[in-house]
């Protein structure tokens, strides 16, 4: 019986042995939504034909816990990180986590969007508003503000993406708690807001009705439009629209530190920009064209931001986070 | 500050088990009665789909109800505005909800668990009160329940211990109202991404682990009242004639089917032709969900084929230890062999314990235990918590198998020279090829389509069906998720149908 037991042993093991990790390859985590990445794959491949592009793609938050749980287990997977939360970069900025860039492109970036010290770049820049469905909101139930989403009429009726799951959410948390204080939280939990997933989730709710007003980004709502959708509309908030900056980083434990620069700079290549584009969000350069169905950027009014400010916001990033919550998720 | 988040969780954890056990007690132990004591028409039927419904995984069923029955736009609050003018019926997003869903589907745990028993035991003794001048009800009360006690008590804990365990359906439909389950919290601290939560969360599962523990023992007393096995059956039990009530309570069955199953998989497959969300409208019909999953949607491609290719190595890891225990187990039986016999049953009690405890405990331990081997982010993981979930599914299905196989056969082999390995391929594994296979459809199945574990034990390049299902419907497009959960099902259904072919 000794050759059970041995083959007992072997067998459990077999499994880990079969599926060891895979050979070195290049991976992007990104909260880029799954029909717009893939876009990414061609120019990509024709750039560095050589390596072999892997994608995760999830909420920028969820991206966020995965990768400081790898680093807390022995470095990130991540190469490069192209999500939507910019708090995150200047905190990973802060661990000394990220890798300076340099090249073309990254220089092209107009001063604004560009970290100081290059530890990361904003590429695009998508926008918070309020939709809601033309059957189920008529006439003065339009709300204009995020001020007015607080009036008891909308209660059971709001809804919005998570922060604790979604990048542009988060941002948009730390924009209420900013300008509203604490009391907006406890006012959203007053009328029931329901704030889950993605903004995918969001407008899917807003759709079907059955949470008929949300706050959500521009970009899903171009999508659906320019796919014969017609049954949310949306307005640009009195207070501005949110704008959610978007960088992208590379990872100090990359391996190969030139590819990495290099792919990340490929991002600000005009091939690039156009997909930015393409995939229904503003590009940072002033001479790209804005999104099928939108107004340019200077033609909008955007709430204030610059990244000096939201470094000082983002340390209170977890603190607002943990409030949100507590406050109208418990 | 987190002590009452935590209590109300298992506030909430407890009353859904109550509620779950209650219901199931009320559907199944009658539902079985009828169906297996009484002349009711259709029954074999029925049994056939209460087998299909066992093998259904109960988010789906979650997903469905969001469509039916949210309480702004749900399709039968608008019917029932539409044709009845009450505003407002029903409400999923409850913990009402959850046990009214999960009940539907570990219902059929305690049914067949009570049917067995109803096979089983000698009729003999229902016919003597019979005869005796007692009614169907005396004799149900009198005979039958007493006798069948440890059935329906082993049952009723299995039926617990997979309510306790859900992640899918409290997520779905009870986070949104704030209502959280320990499962669900659990899940919601470690997005949470600190370290803090991480271990609160740990803490808190290996309390479930121990309560867990404290059940199955007490289960395991309980379980010996179970019915003794009379094997060669005696003759088969006369039906109880229910005369004018034989159609009503049919068609009652019937119906109570069509409401728990059969009209939410009709709406989940319904709402991935929409290419608005949930809006029923003729216009609204399109094939865009489907083209987007199939063509564009590369995770799906990814999905498909690491939850084919891990429930397929949990599956075969599973028998090829299912038989080196039963082997094990069998030379501690028919040899008398103590250490054996001990090795053995700790094999199987072990496994019953990783099936017993929920799987998002399981996923926690084995993320403190293997990320120190590097382990994140494979496929490995997920094998891993497959294969020891699920291994006891393949255990109890060899054994009794195995144990039939007589001495004599090995001895013979061994005295004309074979070593193990050639008893191994010419006697056991031709001997037990029928039960290897029903070990196999038992254990791959629920690892095709688990999401409790996998949706803790993803990472980049590693989703599974279960995975990419749960985050199109919570994250990104349900009418996308309802394709996937179509997909699913026919899958479910088609294995289902095929098994029953080869085992018929």
């Amino acid at each position: 019986m000794k050759t059970a037991r041995f083959s007992l042993l072997l067998l459990f093991l077999l499994p880990l042995v079969a599926c060891a990790p895979p050979p070195e390859e290049f991976w992007i985590y990104t909260s880029t939504y799954k029909e717009v990445y893939p876009l990414y794959e061609p120019g990509l491949r024709e750039a560095f034909p050589a390596v072999a592009f892997r994608w995760y793609q999830s909420g920028s938050e969820k991206i966020a816990a995965k990768i400081l749980a790898e680093e807390k287990g022995g470095g990130a997977q991540a190469d490069l990180l192209m999500t939507s939360d910019l708090f995150f970069y200047q905190e990973l900025k802060k661990l000394d986590l990220l890798l300076p860039l340099s090249g073309p492109g990254v220089e092209s970036v107009p001063a604004v969007y560009l970290d100081p010290d290059h530890a990361f770049a904003i590429n695009r820049l998508p926008l918070m508003v309020i939709a809601y469905n033309r059957e189920k909101i008529t006439g003065d139930e339009v709300p204009k503000s995020f001020a007015d989403l607080l009036d008891p009429r909308y209660e059971g009726r709001l809804t919005m993406p998570s922060p604790l799951e979604s990048g542009s959410a988060l941002t948009t948390a730390l924009y209420l708690h900013q300008r509203f204080g604490p009391p907006y939280f406890e006012a959203l939990r007053r009328v029931d807001v329901l704030a889950a997933g993605g903004n995918g989730a969001t407008l899917s709710r807003i759709q079907s009705g059955e949470r008929p007003v949300g706050i959500v980004l521009l970009e899903n709502l171009l999508k659906a439009e320019e796919m014969g959708l017609r049954s949310v509309a949306w307005v640009y908030p009195e207070e501005g629209a949110l704008p959610v900056p978007a960088p992208l980083a590379i990872f100090r434990g990359t391996d190969d530190v030139e590819l990495a620069r290099r792919v990340l700079d490929w991002f600000f290549s005009e091939e690039a920009r156009a997909i930015v584009v393409k995939g229904w969000i503003h590009s940072v350069f002033p001479g790209d064209p804005p999104p099928a169905g939108a107004p340019a950027l200077a033609e909008l009014e955007l709430h204030p931001w610059d990244l000096a400010t939201f470094e000082q916001w983002g340390t209170r990033r977890q603190e607002v986070k943990t409030r949100f919550q507590k406050t109208v998720l418990e | 500050m987190s002590t009452e988040f935590w209590l109300r969780a298992a506030t909430n954890s407890a009353l859904i088990v109550a509620g779950v056990s209650a219901l199931s007690l009320v559907i199944a132990v009658p539902g079985a009665w009828l169906l297996e004591r009484t002349d009711l028409p259709g029954a074999r039927v029925l049994r056939k789909v209460f087998t299909l419904t066992y093998a259904l995984p109960s988010y789906l069923l979650a997903i469905s109800w969001v469509v039916l029955a949210n309480p702004n736009v749900g399709w039968i609050n608008l019917w029932a505005e539409k044709w009845f003018g009450i505003g407002k019926l029903v409400n999923v997003y409850h913990l009402g909800g959850v046990i009214f869903i999960e009940t539907s589907v570990v219902f059929t745990i305690l049914f067949f668990n009570f049917w067995s028993g109803l096979r089983q035991m000698d009729p003999a003794l229902e016919e003597a009160a019979r005869l005796a001048g007692a009614g169907p009800w005396r004799v149900f009360f009198t005979i039958t329940a007493p006798i069948l006690r440890g059935n329906i008590f082993a049952g009723l804990v299995a039926v617990g211990l997979a309510s306790l365990a859900s992640f899918g359906v409290p997520a779905i439909v009870a986070t949104p109202a704030r209502k959280f389950v320990l499962t669900t919290a659990i899940y919601a601290k470690i997005q949470e991404g600190s370290p803090q939560a991480f271990n609160e969360a740990l803490v808190i599962a290996l309390g479930m682990a121990a309560v867990t523990l404290g059940l199955v023992i007490l289960a395991g007393r309980g379980s010996k009242r179970r019915v003794g096995l009379v094997s060669g059956k005696a003759s088969r039990a006369a039906r109880v004639e229910l005369g004018r009530w034989r159609y009503p309570l049919a068609v009652g069955l019937y119906g109570l089917w069509g409401v728990l199953v059969a009209l939410p998989l009709a709406a989940l497959v319904l709402s991935s032709f929409f290419a608005e969300p949930g809006v029923l409208r003729a216009s609204n019909l399109s094939l865009r969900a489907w083209k987007y999953v199939l063509f564009t949607l590369a995770e799906f491609k990814t999905a498909l084929g690491n939850s084919l290719l891990t429930a397929g190595a949990a599956a075969f890891a599973v028998l090829l230890a299912a038989m080196l225990v039963a082997i094990v187990a069998w030379q501690g039986h028919h040899k008398g062999r103590r250490g054996h016999r001990l090795v053995g049953r700790a094999a199987e009690h072990g496994a019953m314990f990783c099936f017993s405890i929920p799987g998002t405990v399981l996923a926690l331990c084995l993320i403190v235990v293997l990320t120190r081997f590097s382990l994140m982010n494979t496929l490995t993981i997920l094998v891993v918590a497959y294969g020891l979930k699920y291994a006891t599914l393949g255990f109890q299905t060899v054994r009794p198998s195995a144990f039939l196989i007589h001495p004599s056969l090995l001895e013979a082999a061994q005295l004309a020279g074979a070593g193990f390995f050639q008893r191994f391929y010419r006697i056991w594994l031709p001997l037990l090829k029928a039960p290897l296979f029903a070990a196999a459809i038992l254990v791959f199945m629920p690892c095709f389509s688990e999401l409790t574990m996998s949706i803790l034990l993803y990472g980049p390049g590693t989703e599974t069906l279960g995975v990419v299902l749960f985050n199109l419907q919570e994250y990104a497009d349900r009418s996308s998720a309802a394709v996937v959960g179509t997909l699913l099902l026919g899958v479910i259904v088609v294995f289902r149908i095929v098994a029953e072919k080869i085992r018929g």
